[in-house]
């Protein structure tokens, strides 16, 4: 043998498509090459609310190149309305003259060229009846109610168990605040692109799309055409976060323009589109109370929220859908509330519901914790729950306890020398925080083709996303561990409904759902070459019995007798078998006995420049339990880009709307701040996880959204450790502070 | 949209003088943004990147020119020794790529208050040369900034230089932002002493309409300082001095930052960059 075999699940490779990344000949949706595409671009409105009175396109109509200009009085009808969330919203594009946001778009202009196109935009007059705009949150919440419709039946509203309003009257300890979340943007460094085209009543659709199959229903529902006749291409992907999990307008008419112009049709969304128009995260005011006993037993807990919603939308943000996992607590309720405000439907985004909700009530146990005097992760393992505090069942795999000990191990948490306030470095004040995020673990079915042919390479083929995280990576890996072969003799080919249908890439459902698709087929590609050979007595494991083969680097061989064996090609080849091929279908369980989770721990040292009160992160251990980890090396990057990405939400970002018209006035990335290299101290990530079958057959959770959790928290009780301020609204600004 | 690309300055002031409307160009790195949010529709460009009398730098009795189009790069690069100050303030402007085709007569053309050049400019007392083809005249800084984004330029006037005088003692320049790089000041400041007049020099950038000096400031610590003994810094001169900073702010609250912070922050700024100047002046 040349080489030592290494198990490719687990190993650091580099990303099967980074050369292509590194050298800009990868391919992302605007990138995809079109023949005569003719350019689409939307003209927003001016204003958040009200009517459109007039709209006059003939100027526009006029101008040079343009093909046709749609608004709501000209545009086709749309043929079925699809189901939310995967269309995001219940109001279709161009349906009717109302206006509900700022930038909503009132027409569409398509010319031969995108110049064109944005010129006849601005030629384009609106004569606009104005409304009473509900600029903010807080304009609203007065009017607060229960959602109805599609997203609460999604996300239920409410959840109890015990008597907790009769607990907390009786608790000794107890905690009542509120806090405050911004309206935060996924941000993505791609803003979505489309392009469509068709062939009679064949639609094909490139688009920035972190789910092709659920967005293909989408669309073919919006057009009343079967899902066959759509066929949803993704590329690679600049960044999703949850923004292209969701379908928006700009997909369904970036196909209508085709349709109607009779050529293909390219939309790509301005960046000013990506804020305003595809969702973000609403604004949420959250009251959380704790009940405890003296020795920091919890006896109840109370979580009631409320966010800005989209005058078209009851979209809850199910900030307390994690509440009744987090601790053993026997009294617990936690309702739900929305309030109308004019700002565009609100999406998912990384990590929906979890970061808000948990910011809140892991801020409130630190709370709960300086009050009785005790060390606040030693309060998180008195309430640590061994099995699912709602359901009683048992979780498939939680190693919390692990992720507490070890992150503070390599953190040096240590707690009760310094009094909130006293921390000293020079003019900086600094402080130490911890908080525990989970995130409940969904599964989707999915299916994956894999394939060794006789030439010794391999092929997985599986409608899943690259949306920055190192899916095909990772997938490319446990294929090549379940086929037995190096991972650089496998290619994938991914995002696109001609291929076996994948889980979304949203939802962290990639590595458990997906993943398990591709090693259940993997495996079966295995075992049928490994029943070929002990049958064939042409073999040199002839004979042998099933469980005693091995697959390594592409050639079978005996675990007990590693010098008998031959390589798929041999074997491939003399049964004139050009490529094996099988499917693996990973099916959910419907009705399951365990509990699946993921799991973090975060602890973080905060410095604050005492008269600026500027607050730095200056180390951040977080600990993770995604059970086995399928990459060493895509997994950290995923983790502490999610760390990073939840320090900006907890520390600079937030789409300010105007305090009048509600109109935002930062869409916009010189105004609205991601964290640069120069915010990011120390940020370490570590993995505690182990192989759990239990979860998923593949053995490994997901991480991408597990990762955003529990930080916002951790940085805010830092902060009030370092300052002796409590700051209860983020983003943890210098003038909160001072 | 027509584009003019003059290759000498004469043509360039002559195209400017015939077509008023035509907007200058350097780096771009102001010009594209305002194209690209719809925010201005000039009828032409006037790119002067290819003018060679406007690129580089030169020294005449101490005073350096700095041409129009001589990047932030190039500044940090050639002129960290004898402009610390305006070095110190380019180190922070943007990226590398915007610092790589910025420059300071586009921030001076540009006219925000929140420009990184305006403070060391005007704690050094720089002067602005401008051209046009009625000729030339040279402004003090601080009678070239008239309000927000307006400046003394006439329409057919083009910058022509900067004119900075070698630094004559320490200089600091220190910025607050919402992050820690490509960050639009929240506040600025530049301090600048001379040792041989004993005398100071300040600016504040994101204070007020238009960048200023703090002259009450300036006057009470050339006067107050301990320049022949070369003490160190007393805590009341420093706290005072930052007072009088503060006191010449007029901000304004935006998404940036609110007034208050502002006020407060560049009283700090104060007090820690004459802190850095002083030590540096005393172990001189
Ligand atoms: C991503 C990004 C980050 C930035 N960060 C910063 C920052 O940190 N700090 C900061 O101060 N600025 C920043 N800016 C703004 C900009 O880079 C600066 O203002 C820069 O100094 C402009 O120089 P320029 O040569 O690119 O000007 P241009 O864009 O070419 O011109 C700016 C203005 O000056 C006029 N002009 C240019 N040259 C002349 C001339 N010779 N005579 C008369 N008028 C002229 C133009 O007509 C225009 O009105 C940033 C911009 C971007 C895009």
């Amino acid at each position: 043998m040349t080489r030592s075999w290494v198990e490719p699940i687990g190993a650091n490779i580099n990303r099967v498509e980074a050369l292509a990344k590194v050298t800009g000949r990868a391919v992302y949706t605007a990138d995809v090459p079109a023949q005569g595409a003719a350019h689409a671009v939307q003209v927003p409105s001016q204003i958040s609310a009200g009517r459109v009175r007039r709209i006059d396109t003939r100027e526009a109509e006029r101008a040079t190149g343009v093909l046709a200009v749609l608004t709501h009085q000209n545009v086709p009808r749309w043929r079925g309305q699809p189901a939310i969330p995967y269309y995001a919203e219940s109001r279709l594009p161009l349906s009717d003259d109302r206006i509900h946001f700022g930038n909503q778009c009132l027409a569409l202009v398509i010319a031969d060229t995108l110049h064109q196109a944005e010129y006849a935009a601005s030629l384009v007059l609106v004569d606009y009846q104005l409304g009473q705009p509900v600029p903010n949150l807080d304009a609203a919440r007065a009017d607060a109610y229960p959602p109805t419709g599609p997203y609460p039946d999604r996300f239920p509203t409410e959840h109890r168990r015990g008597d907790a309003v009769a607990a907390l009257r009786s608790a000794p300890v107890r905690v009542d605040r509120e806090y405050r979340t911004a309206t935060i943007s996924h941000a993505p460094m791609e803003p979505s692109s489309t392009l469509a085209s068709w062939d009679g009543d064949q639609l094909t659709l490139h688009d920035s799309s972190q789910g092709v199959f659920a967005h293909r229903e989408a669309v073919a529902t919006a057009f009343g055409l079967p899902v066959e006749s759509v066929r949803l291409i993704s590329s690679l992907i600049g960044g999703g976060f949850g923004n292209k999990s969701y379908t928006w307008g700009h997909t369904l008419l970036a196909a209508l323009a085709a349709r109607v112009v009779r050529r293909p049709v390219r939309l790509t969304l301005n960046r000013k589109e990506v804020f305003t128009g595809t969702g973000h995260m609403p604004a949420m005011i959250q009251r959380v109370r704790l009940g405890a006993r003296r020795d920091g037993t919890l006896t109840a807990i109370t979580h009631d929220t409320v966010n800005a919603t989209s005058p078209t939308d009851d979209r809850n943000e199910p900030a307390i859908q994690s509440t009744p996992a987090l601790y053993a607590v026997p009294n617990l309720a936690a309702r739900a509330q929305v309030a109308k405000v004019n700002i565009g439907t609100s999406g998912a985004m990384r990590t929906p519901g979890d970061t808000p909700g948990q910011f809140a009530v892991e801020c409130a146990m630190d709370e709960l914790a300086y009050e009785l005097g005790m060390d606040p992760l030693e309060l998180r393992r008195k309430n640590y729950a061994e099995r699912h505090p709602q359901s009683g069942k048992p979780f498939s795999g939680k190693r919390l306890l692990r992720c507490y000990e070890v992150g503070a191990a390599e953190f040096g948490w240590s707690w009760g020398e310094a009094e909130p306030g006293t921390l000293r470095d020079g003019n900086d004040l600094v402080g130490y925080g911890m908080a525990s995020g989970i995130r409940a673990e969904h599964s989707a079915p999915a299916a994956a083709r894999v394939e060794i042919s006789s030439d010794g390479t391999a092929e997985v083929r599986t409608g899943t996303q690259e949306i920055g995280g190192g899916t095909l990576t990772t997938m490319v890996q446990v294929a090549a561990s379940g086929l037995g072969v190096s991972p650089d003799r496998v290619s994938i080919k991914a995002g696109d409904t001609d291929l076996p249908q994948g889980a979304p890439t949203f939802g962290s459902m990639t590595s458990g759902s997906t993943g398990s698709a591709v090693h259940l087929g993997a495996r079966r590609v295995r075992v049928a070459a490994i029943r070929l050979a002990i049958r064939d007595t042409q073999s040199p494991l002839h004979g042998a019995e099933e469980d005693a083969v091995d697959v390594r680097d592409g050639r079978l061989l005996l675990r007990a007798d590693p010098s008998r064996g031959e390589t798929y090609v041999d074997l491939l080849d003399r049964h004139g078998i050009g490529a094996l091929r099988r499917v693996g279908e990973y099916q959910p369980e419907e009705e399951s006995a365990v509990e699946r989770a993921t799991f973090g721990a975060h602890f973080v040292e905060v410095r604050i420049d005492r008269q600026l009160s500027r607050v730095r992160v200056a180390r951040h251990v977080g600990v993770f339990d995604c059970g086995r980890v399928l990459n060493e090396k895509t997994a950290t990057n995923q983790a502490r880009g999610g760390m990073i990405f939840a320090m900006g939400g907890a520390l600079m970002e937030q789409l300010v709307p105007d305090p009048v018209s509600g109109r935002l006035i930062t869409p916009a990335l010189t105004d609205y701040h991601v964290p640069v290299h120069a915010d990011i101290g120390d940020v370490r990530a570590l993995f505690v996880g182990e192989h759990e079958p239990e979860a998923h057959p593949v053995g490994a959770k997901g991480l991408g959204e597990i990762c955003s959790i529990g930080i916002a928290p951790a940085i805010a009780n830092a902060v009030f450790h370092a300052t002796g301020k409590r700051v209860r609204e983020l983003p943890i600004t210098p003038e909160k502070l001072l | 949209m027509e584009f003019y690309r003059p290759t000498s300055w004469r043509e360039a002031l002559e195209i400017r003088a015939a077509q008023p409307d035509a907007l200058p160009i350097t780096g771009g790195t102001d010009v594209m943004v305002e194209l690209n949010f719809d925010r201005a529709r000039p009828a032409a460009l006037l790119d002067l990147t290819g003018v060679p009398e406007i690129t580089g730098w030169s020294e005449r009795e101490g005073q350096i020119q700095i041409g129009a189009s001589m990047s932030y790069t190039a500044i940090i690069a050639e002129l960290a020794d004898r402009l610390p100050c305006l070095a110190l303030a380019a180190r922070t402007v943007g990226s590398p790529q915007i610092r790589n085709r910025g420059t300071a007569a586009g921030n001076l053309g540009a006219g925000s208050p929140a420009g990184d050049s305006h403070p060391p400019l005007l704690a050094t007392g720089a002067k602005v040369h401008l051209e046009s083809v009625r000729g030339s005249r040279e402004l003090s800084i601080d009678q070239f900034y008239l309000g927000v984004k307006r400046t003394a330029l006439e329409p057919d006037e083009l910058i022509r230089s900067i004119e900075v005088p070698a630094a004559r003692g320490p200089q600091q320049f220190a910025k607050i932002g919402t992050r820690n790089a490509m960050v639009i000041a929240v506040c600025s400041f530049a301090i600048a002493l001379d040792a041989g007049s004993r005398t100071v020099g300040t600016g504040l950038g994101s204070a007020a309409p238009t960048p200023r000096q703090a002259t009450d400031a300036q006057d009470f610590l050339a006067e107050a300082l301990p320049w022949a003994d070369r003490d160190p810094l007393a805590e009341e001169l420093a706290n005072r001095f930052g007072e009088l900073v503060a006191a010449a702010a007029v901000p304004i609250d935006d998404v940036r930052g609110s007034a208050r912070y502002r006020r407060h922050a560049l009283a700090v700024l104060a007090r820690r960059t004459l802190g850095w100047a002083w030590e540096e002046y005393r172990c001189a």
